[in-house]
């Protein structure tokens, strides 16, 4: 009995000495094929149509490596651009953005004579220093609109039918009271025309506006694209630009006023 | 005309010689006691020694029994040998029911783990049949037949927390899962990855693993058949455990003259889940089952029903948390399943030599899982917003309709013909994405369509399986497919096995075969926060899938009463399909996008199993590699298989301590999965249409799959079972009117050895850390009531 305590005591310290205990970080994953880190600028483009000058802006700041991001302050975050450009592919006008003044730190570049045209083209053209050259496109959606007087109010609803334009690959649509605002998400399956049925709380009072949005091909994929913040899993990347990371995109606005 | 001349004449031809032959002897084998069928029972006639064993329905059929006086001995290790005088005559005789009285099952529930766990059916190259005692005699395994069958060598778990296995190198879609004939979709309980099934109703597992018969088809991996009990002949005896967290409860009975019934249940629901998290959750399971002799016809009408729920958030835990952290946090999951599935067999024994079976039944399952992490903070001195709005929503509902029946013919030459035909209707509803417009599902159609004819010769120590199964499949197609059609091709499914005895009890085995399959799955790996279903998409009018095995084994005793099984198998895919939710969110499209690709996998395993002393079980080792090639993953290249894992040692021990006292060991080491390893990170920007502002959440950037291995995984967890004879226990059974008593132990991760890692995460100056759901060593008890 003695000897089978001992072999058991001798066993489990054995075991003990040579196995991680919880608090610490124990066995590695082992390399099967070499991975590197691909330094590039990440960004968030949008043309925004809505028949007003300067409000679209393209966001820059850059990829990190996983130990960067946990760091007490991470350099460089918004690294310098030597230009942003974007044009026309109809017309060839350029617009160089440049960076705002009162968001310095987060990166923003805005241009204050750019009026997004509905329908047109554009192309984005990002140079910086230590960085591959960041291309990338976009198509700006069709004005959205309603179908002729398929508009209907009533009390805690409103009815109506979108004409569907196939520039359009995702609707979101706001409608807006004195004290909050609801969204709906649509996308579109193919039919011409998209009907909606809207209900809200009569409390919420009567809605004061509609907002339709449109989102191009680019915002829809990159906003849809599944979020990798499960580590160690297989995601592919839903950047729609070339030469980095992130979006170029656009969104066509409509504004209906609701009597 | 000629043909049917020529047809007519052969039919004749086959009847005569068949009765030329010497006279068989067939018949059904039960329980003396509760009437059920028993499996596995050896039938030989003591005169001549040929022998044959009962199947699943407790079947046998002795060839050419000879004439004049026999003695028939039935014998199987869980009952009392039984010897019957039988004078035969020229004709074929048939007995319809032996009964056998049974041991107690105590004294010998650790001959049956060492001699009945992992049999291995005759010319089956690559099967597994489980005998339920097994389940009640190892603690740790829950009485659940998935966490027996992990201990196979042939079968793999990806997740620690995820049910879905993988068998020889093949997806989780591809295994086929009936109860009583009747395919189950999801088979598994959300939260604790337990089958659906309650054991007290399990009768008999068998799971084929590759090389299945042409009467096998519908899945190109595995199929797991499990039975149900029929129900006592004669008494009311049951099962009873109740627990904190819900009852299970069993009972089989005589229903009328010839008939017998069996109806099971449980229901369980998370206390600590509802009151500390505020969650609601509840999880059940019911099975019934009627059964009826009419004659020389058994009928059986089986009915199940299962349903999950669980509503768990974890935005409760952000009380504890400062008010100002977050301006909105949300957290959690929301899961809605539910399962049946009803049906009518039949078994008719129309001559000693020709049995007729069919079967119609009704089968599905609905699923609507959400998953949703949502949260924005806002700097006050930047400015700058992080925000982050996550969520995952899939609802896939499958049902099915089928009809099927084959006749087996046991005829001259020692010959087994076996044909019969199969046609599966189903209905396939599937949503995914983010939708928060009205649900809207893709709805489609299918028809699945297959005959198949095979025939089994026995030829001395030669046994040769040739069968040839040819399937289709008529889909509704989507409009506007640019896809080359194959809707309504017919594809042949050659299949073919032999096994050759050796002196010694040495068996040789291989076996061929071409495999089709005409649904997939939806892989959500990575996507949901474990993926605990299996989504199922129509193919429409896509190849089917498609794969062809090639399996060589060996098998024998080794010394004692221990024996070895070594296989080798080579899966070539030709035809795989890769559905994702990442294809679907990213395409935009509500139907998942479903990817062709192909791949391989190849390996072998050494199986030891039997009884040495007071110790029985098995250990079993298995190397295995695969491989997979999809378009849109590093551009079409070879990668690893996602279950790769080379290496694996897995064994179940069992010891008898005393006659009341069981000690069990499950014991695991296996290579580490393989994953991907993220290079970097980037911000992720969500953009606000109606404010013209944006939050961003980092998210990895992962350029490589699969590029890194984890550790190896190692589990070793023991149990322990006590008949009691004295005490409260016992006491109380008593006076609740029960026949028997157990306590049982179950002791997990002891001496700390567990690793079982499920993510690795980056700390700050200390390196990356794995999470894992057991590190520290735990002990539960458990009381069961038998009457």
């Amino acid at each position: 009995m003695r000897k089978i305590t001992l072999f058991i005591f001798l066993t489990t310290l054995f075991c003990l000495s040579n196995c991680d205990l919880p608090h610490q970080p124990g066995p590695q994953p082992s390399e099967l094929v070499k991975t590197e880190f691909e330094a590039g600028l990440n960004i968030l483009g949008v043309l925004r149509a809505d028949e007003q000058k300067g409000t679209s802006f393209i966001n820059i700041n850059r990829a990190l490596t996983t130990e960067e991001i946990y760091s007490d302050s991470i350099e460089n975050f918004s690294p310098r651009v030597d230009y942003v450009k974007i044009s026309s592919i109809i017309s060839g006008a350029e617009y160089l953005f440049i960076q705002d003044e009162d968001t310095r730190d987060s990166g923003d570049y805005r241009d204050t004579t750019l009026n997004v045209g509905y329908g047109e083209a554009y192309e984005l053209e990002i140079s910086a220093p230590g960085f591959p050259m960041l291309t990338s496109n976009t198509r700006v959606p069709e004005k959205p609109s309603l179908v002729e007087n398929s508009l209907s109010l009533g009390s805690g609803n409103v009815t109506f039918q979108i004409q569907h334009d196939i520039s359009a690959f995702e609707y979101k649509l706001y409608l807006i009271f004195a004290e909050t605002a609801l969204e709906k998400v649509i996308k579109p399956t193919g039919e011409s025309l998209i009907g909606i049925n809207w209900d809200y709380e009569s409390s919420s009072g009567a809605p004061v506006y509609l907002i339709l949005s449109a989102l191009d091909e680019n915002l829809t994929r990159y906003g849809n694209s599944p979020i990798s913040f499960i580590p160690n899993t297989y995601h592919p990347d839903g950047s729609t630009v070339h030469g980095g990371y992130g979006c170029f995109g656009s969104v066509a606005i409509t504004l209906l006023e609701l009597n | 005309m000629i043909k049917q001349i020529l047809i007519s004449r052969l039919i004749i031809f086959l009847l005569i010689m068949s009765s030329l032959q010497a006279a068989d002897i067939s018949g059904f084998v039960h329980d003396a006691q509760t009437g059920e069928s028993i499996i596995g029972v050896n039938v030989f006639i003591k005169e001549t020694g040929r022998g044959a064993a009962t199947d699943i329905e407790g079947f046998f059929i002795l060839r050419k029994g000879g004439e004049g006086s026999v003695d028939l001995s039935f014998s199987h290790i869980a009952y009392e040998d039984t010897t019957l005088h039988l004078e035969l005559g020229s004709q074929n005789h048939f007995i319809s029911s032996v009964t056998l009285r049974p041991h107690a099952i105590d004294t010998k529930a650790i001959e049956i783990v060492g001699k009945r766990s992992g049999i291995v059916k005759d010319m089956d190259i690559s099967s597994i049949q489980v005998d339920p005692v097994i389940l009640n005699e190892i603690p740790q395994l829950n009485k659940d037949v998935f966490n027996f069958l992990k201990f196979s060598p042939s079968v793999t778990t990806s997740d620690p927390m995820s049910p879905q296995y993988y068998v020889r190198g093949s997806d989780p879609g591809e295994n086929l899962v009936q109860l009583d004939g009747m395919t189950i979709y999801n088979p598994q309980h959300f939260m604790g990855s337990s089958a659906i099934f309650n054991p007290y109703s399990i009768k008999n597992v068998e799971m084929l693993v590759g090389g299945f018969d042409a009467e096998y088809g519908g899945r190109n991996a595995s199929i797991l058949s499990i039975s149900t009990r029929e129900g006592h002949q004669s008494e009311i005896h049951g099962e009873f455990r109740p627990s904190i967290s819900g009852i299970s409860g069993a009972i089989e009975f005589p229903a009328g003259k010839h008939g017998t019934a069996m109806l099971s249940g449980r229901t369980y629901t998370d206390f600590m889940l509802r009151v500390i998290m505020g969650s609601p959750n509840l999880v059940m399971d019911y099975n019934a089952a009627y059964q009826v002799l009419l004659g020389k016809t058994r009928l059986r009408f089986s009915g199940f029903f299962a349903r999950d729920y669980m509503d768990y958030s974890v935005d409760n835990l952000m009380l504890f948390f400062p008010e100002d952290l977050f301006d909105s946090f949300e957290e959690g999951f929301i899961t809605n399943t539910s399962n049946r599935a009803l049906g009518v067999k039949f078994n008719s024994v129309l001559l000693p030599t020709l049995i007729l079976e069919g079967q119609v039944y009704h089968s599905g399952s609905i699923v609507d899982n959400l998953t949703y992490f949502n949260y924005s903070t806002s700097d006050t001195s930047s400015g700058d917003i992080t925000a982050l709005d996550y969520r995952t929503h899939i609802e896939n509902s499958i049902t099915e309709n089928t009809g099927k029946a084959n006749l087996a013919w046991f005829t001259f030459w020692n010959q087994t013909v076996k044909l019969g035909f199969e046609v599966n209707d189903l209905n396939f509803a599937n949503e995914v994405g983010r939708f928060d417009a009205e649900p809207n599902p893709n709805e489609s159609g299918a028809q699945f369509q297959s005959f198949f004819l095979q025939d089994k010769i026995e030829l001395g120590p030669l046994q040769v399986k040739l069968g040839l199964r040819s399937s289709r499949s008529l889909a509704q197609v989507s409009a506007n497919t640019p896809r080359p059609s194959t809707r309504g091709d017919w594809h042949m499914e050659p299949r073919a096995s032999a096994s050759l005895r050796f002196p010694g009890g040495h068996q040789f085995k291989a076996a061929y075969g071409i495999y089709f399959q005409y649904l997939t799955t939806m892989d959500s790996k990575g996507d949901e926060f474990v993926q605990f279903l299996d989504y199922y998409q129509s193919l429409e009018d896509r190849e089917p899938l498609n794969s062809v095995h090639y399996i060589v084994g060996l098998n024998g005793p080794l010394f004692g009463d221990v024996k070895y099984e070594i296989s080798a198998y080579y899966k070539d895919l030709k035809q795989l399909y890769r559905a994702t939710y990442s294809n679907t969110v990213t395409a935009g499209e509500r139907s998942a996008l479903i990817e062709g690709g192909s791949g391989e996998s190849y390996g072998f395993e050494i199986l030891l199993k039997g009884e040495f002393g007071r110790l029985s079980g098995w250990l079993g080792y298995n190397y295995s590699k695969g491989f997979r090639n999809y378009p849109s993953i590093l551009d079409g290249q070879r990668s690893l298989f996602d279950a790769d894992q080379p290496h694996n040692l897995k064994s179940i021990l069992l010891f008898k301590l005393t006659p009341d006292i069981v000690a069990s060991s499950t014991f695991q080491i296996t290579s580490g999965f393989p994953r991907t390893w993220e290079t970097g990170m980037r911000l992720h920007a969500t953009y606000d249409p109606l404010s013209n502002t944006f939050g961003s959440f980092p998210t990895y950037i992962t350029p490589e799959r699969n590029n890194v291995r984890y550790p190896p995984r190692l589990a070793w967890d023991i149990g322990w079972k006590k008949k009691l004879r004295s005490g409260f226990g016992f006491n109380l059974a008593e006076y609740l009117g029960g026949v028997d008593a157990y306590l049982t132990m179950t002791i997990r991760n002891i001496l700390f050895l567990h690793r079982n890692p499920t993510y690795y995460f980056y700390f700050p100056n200390y390196g990356y850390y794995g999470l894992d759901t057991e590190l520290l060593p735990s002990i539960s008890f458990g009381y069961r009531l038998q009457f």
